[in-house]
């Protein structure tokens, strides 16, 4: 259970407090980080800079309570500037991403690559919203802060995203 | 949510994410490993912003082959370079003034002050808030013709293209290696961190002043420090922080006084003492009681803490211990640092960073994300609000520009404040000062000085254009002299290097000595042209300045310089060793002790009795290395740091022969990686008098050791708190050891065999 004593203690430079903070929030960070990226390496590279720009940002965050938007904040920031990255590349490293799909595919479940498609039809924006919400189980406040919309807006915006996932395979439910 | 169908559709996600294999090295203590290395590595320091912006701008490079190595390096190292290249475009500085006399904005916020007897070291005060915020203003339109982005951008395009055709595209190998280190090199180049300064290690040989009880271990003899454990002999005092349930923006600061009696030890007050501090700031904060100290002086106690942005300071008279009585309170503007007391004055120091920014640069907006930081545009300010956000005021109010000392630095961040208080007279501050300065350094108080030692960023280079030239980081000593209250500016001087903490710093018979760690670097200077505002008109001229994407042969030693009172180098050793940065350091008079690390654990002895010929005597190589030194007697010094596994680990030095130190003992401490006694010295119990040492450990026990045939023995370890951050402290009374946690009462100990005879919760 984080506190807000803990908090604190990391926003003053305690090591061990952030350390806490670190392990109640970085399962979540990768999985957002993997689920957005698809790719293993690349949401391992955007955590550890996600988590190095908190080390360096943490003595600026004033309210205590809201370090985990905060901290999805960074994560999200820095998630869509390699998605930026793919897109400036897509052209050259077309064969590329081909083979390392490829390599995904085999080693993965069924349902994971069928959840991977379905989230491809979603915008980023609402991708980080199904992911926040499904994975790091973030209310709709706490998304709000996280990406400056209201929290009405977020709820609509969740729900209509996920509206588009029930056309996918995964998402289609029989009764 | 309002359909099932959603709802399972992101259990759905859920369970398949609860199965996402986490990679090894994302788990927490290999990323706190990481960050520890990357920390060492200075790679944290204050302009995070930049960080951020450089991402963003990194992203629109286009660069056909290696993409994603580029973008690495972009992402990790380049971070810093921006913020090399944002610094370097501020040029209304000291070198400024030194070299043109059209930069009038910088001249005309100094007045000198007459004091020349520091042969031109003279510490010049503020002439006023307005011409300060002026010269703010001036920096800020400054950069805005630069125009920082597009430049840089131009250059990544240029750098990497050209690179790319000089580099075997397969060769990817050489590119991390080759460019890797280069960013690093910048990374440590751009200045010392705050980090650092915060990283202190250490102790003082303070325990044996009076034989009865043991005080808070300090730096400097005779120089009080405040702590969150007190004792007066009879009566220990100690603060607490509790969680208002009732109100969760508050936390509850509770004194607890306990009378010391051994078996018979019994709490007799315990009270709430916040009312009083959240009176005296209007601005409420549900930032809680930060870096809550205190000090027992004859009847009086006085609170320290730090709460909405102020330090405040609370009087109480503790005549009757069972009913403290509030006298009254005091704040000044900034978050607390530390506190001093001599001769019955305390010192107090503070830091307020002036929290502005130049210009929309550090935003981001992509995909609708707005990515924000909290500073305030300069450029949204008009003259007259600037000049509001630059003053510092006080509970007697609005500090007077004359109070206060400008540092000589090109950019200013923050105030380093002082308040002086008489503990007879507690109405009123008897004085306060402030520094103008730009990072927040290193504080030493010897028996007559208080030294800020802050690292500051030069980037005017005395040299022609394409020529290559060295550079390093360099510190500036600003000296204070104080007695009964006063601080009156004394001094000032600019070393290679910068201090990691306060035992770096020492005076002793005039002199001051420093052991530092100086980051050396290669680079190819350029001519810029800047354009800045002089006060009426646009003024171009040409800068000399070294490119920072030239920079290459990067080094770092560790040194020691020994200054004279006029804080003028007269005696230094420049390499004390290659490639290795200062961690601990202990000066005992004539000799010095310093721990270097990258690998190994170098334990110098350096003779310093001849000042000008200050001469290594002896280096003791062992795994791991040492944070806090403390000379335990004529023999033995003891360190406590950390061994090549990342364990806690206290070394036993044999110092009989100078020149041949021995490692006689080691204790490592398997089930521990860190304690407060790495970075706080006030955290270690030690008193050679009773053989006793102890501090807690960072799973919340405290650990008392104590030699038996020169080996330590471990004699207690007690689970002091569930909450590993709370802090714990040991002192002893007569008889017996008194260890206090935070938030769980104290334990008492009898000395004679270790064994616990009561607990007061």
């Amino acid at each position: 259970m984080i506190t807000e004593v803990i908090v604190k203690r990391a926003v003053d430079g305690d090591d061990e407090a952030f350390k806490i903070l670190y392990e109640d929030l970085y399962k979540d960070m990768y999985r957002i980080a993997y689920y957005k990226l698809q790719n293993v390496e690349d949401a391992e590279d955007v955590v550890s800079d996600a988590v190095f720009d908190m080390y360096r940002g943490i003595h600026k965050l004033k309210d205590l309570t809201a370090y985990r938007a905060w901290a999805m904040r960074i994560l999200n920031v820095k998630c869509s500037i390699k998605m930026k990255e793919y897109y400036i590349n897509r052209t050259e490293d077309i064969e590329e991403l081909d083979c390392q799909s490829l390599e995904n595919v085999e080693s993965e479940s069924v349902l994971r690559t069928d959840i991977k498609k379905a989230l491809d039809i979603l915008s980023d924006e609402e991708k980080t919203i199904v992911l926040c919400s499904a994975v790091a189980g973030m209310s709709s406040d706490e998304i709000s802060e996280m990406i400056n919309l209201n929290s009405n807006t977020i709820r609509s915006k969740l729900s209509r995203a996920l509206l588009k996932l029930r056309n996918c395979k995964c998402f289609k439910y029989d009764y | 949510m309002n359909n099932d169908k959603d709802i399972r559709s992101l259990n759905l996600i859920k369970e398949d994410a609860d199965n996402v294999q986490i990679p090894d090295s994302l788990s927490p203590d290999n990323m706190m490993k990481k960050i520890a290395k990357m920390k060492e590595e200075g790679a944290f320091k204050e302009n995070k912003e930049e960080n951020i912006s450089k991402d963003n701008k990194g992203n629109k490079k286009k660069n056909k082959r290696n993409k994603r190595k580029l973008m690495a390096l972009i992402s990790g190292g380049m971070a810093t370079v921006v913020a090399a290249a944002s610094l370097g475009i501020i040029l209304l500085g000291p070198g400024a003034r030194n070299t043109t006399n059209d930069r009038l904005i910088y001249n005309n916020i100094y007045t000198n002050v007459a004091n020349g007897s520091f042969q031109g070291n003279n510490v010049d005060t503020l002439a006023s808030y307005e011409d300060l915020a002026r010269y703010y203003m001036a920096q800020s339109t400054m950069r805005k013709k630069e125009s920082l982005g597009d430049k840089i951008e131009d250059f990544f395009e240029d750098f990497f293209y050209k690179e790319e055709m000089e580099f075997d595209p397969e060769d990817d190998g050489d590119l991390d290696s080759n460019y890797g280190s280069n960013f690093d090199n910048v990374t440590n180049a751009t200045g010392s961190s705050a980090e650092e300064s915060k990283n202190p290690s250490s102790g003082n040989q303070n325990n044996e002043s009076t034989p009865d009880y043991s005080e808070t271990n300090t730096r400097t003899e005779d120089v009080g420090e405040a702590d969150i454990v007190k004792t007066d002999g009879k009566y220990i005092y100690y603060l607490s922080s509790k969680l208002d349930r009732s109100n969760k923006d508050n936390i509850d600061l509770i004194l607890t006084i306990v009378r010391a009696d051994g078996e018979k030890t019994i709490e007799i007050f315990e009270g709430s003492i916040s009312e009083p501090i959240l009176n005296t700031v209007s601005e409420k904060s549900n930032i809680y009681f930060a870096d809550k100290e205190m000090i027992v002086y004859e009847d009086k106690l006085v609170v320290v803490c730090s709460y909405g942005g102020c330090t405040v300071l609370s009087f109480y008279n503790i005549k009757d211990k069972t009913n403290p009585e509030f006298i009254n309170t005091l704040y000044m503007e900034g978050i607390y640092d530390s506190c001093r007391f001599v001769d019955g004055h305390l010192y107090i120091f503070s830091e307020k960073s002036i929290g502005l920014r130049y210009g929309n640069e550090y935003d981001i907006v992509y995909n609708d994300i707005y990515y924000k930081y909290e500073e305030e545009n300069i450029e949204d300010l008009s003259i007259d609000q600037l000049k509001d956000k630059l003053t510092v005021s006080t509970s007697e109010g609005k500090l007077n520009p004359d109070d206060i000392y400008v540092a000589n630095c090109e950019k200013f961040e923050l105030y380093h404040m002082i308040g002086t208080v008489d503990m007879t007279d507690t109405s009123d501050f008897k004085q306060v000062k402030a520094v103008l300065g730009q990072s927040s350094g290193t504080i030493y108080v010897s028996a007559k000085n208080i030294y800020y030692v802050d690292s500051v960023y030069a980037n005017e280079v005395k040299a022609n254009v394409g020529e290559e030239v060295e550079d390093c980081n360099k510190s500036e000593i600003i000296r204070l002299s104080y007695s009964d209250g006063k601080v009156v500016p004394s001094g000032r001087s600019v070393i290679e290097g910068s201090v990691g903490d306060e035992f770096a710093i020492d005076e002793y018979n005039g002199y001051l000595r420093i052991a530092v760690s100086v980051n050396r670097w290669k680079g190819i200077c350029q001519s810029v042209d800047m354009e800045y505002y002089n006060g009426s008109k646009w003024v171009t001229d040409k800068v000399v300045r070294i490119h920072p994407y030239t920079y290459s042969d990067y080094r770092e030693v560790s040194a020691l310089y020994v200054l004279d009172e006029n804080l003028e180098v007269v005696g230094s050793i420049p390499a004390l060793k290659e490639n290795e940065r200062v961690y601990g350091v202990r000066f005992d008079g004539e000799i010095a002790y310093v721990v270097t690390y990258r690998q190994m654990d170098p334990l110098f002895s350096i003779d310093l009795s001849d000042p000008t010929n200050p001469t290594v005597i002896g280096a003791l190589k062992i795994p791991g290395f040492s944070t806090y030194l403390h000379k335990w007697d004529d023999n033995k010094l003891i360190g406590i740091g950390h061994d090549d596994g990342w364990n806690i680990k206290i070394s036993t030095f044999d110092i009989t022969d100078k020149t041949d130190v021995k490692e006689t003992d080691v204790c490592v401490l398997k089930d521990a990686y860190s304690s407060e006694a790495l970075y706080n010295h006030k955290a270690v119990f030690i008193s050679p008098k009773n053989n006793l040492l102890g501090f807690g450990d960072s799973d919340g026990c405290y650990r008392l050791f104590s030699y038996n045939n020169g080996n330590l023995v471990e004699k207690v370890k007690v689970q002091m708190d569930n909450n590993f951050l709370a802090s714990a402290r040991a002192l002893y009374i007569g008889e017996y050891i008194y260890i206090v946690g935070e938030n769980n009462g104290v334990y008492v100990y009898r000395m004679s065999d270790f064994e616990k005879v009561a607990e007061v919760n």
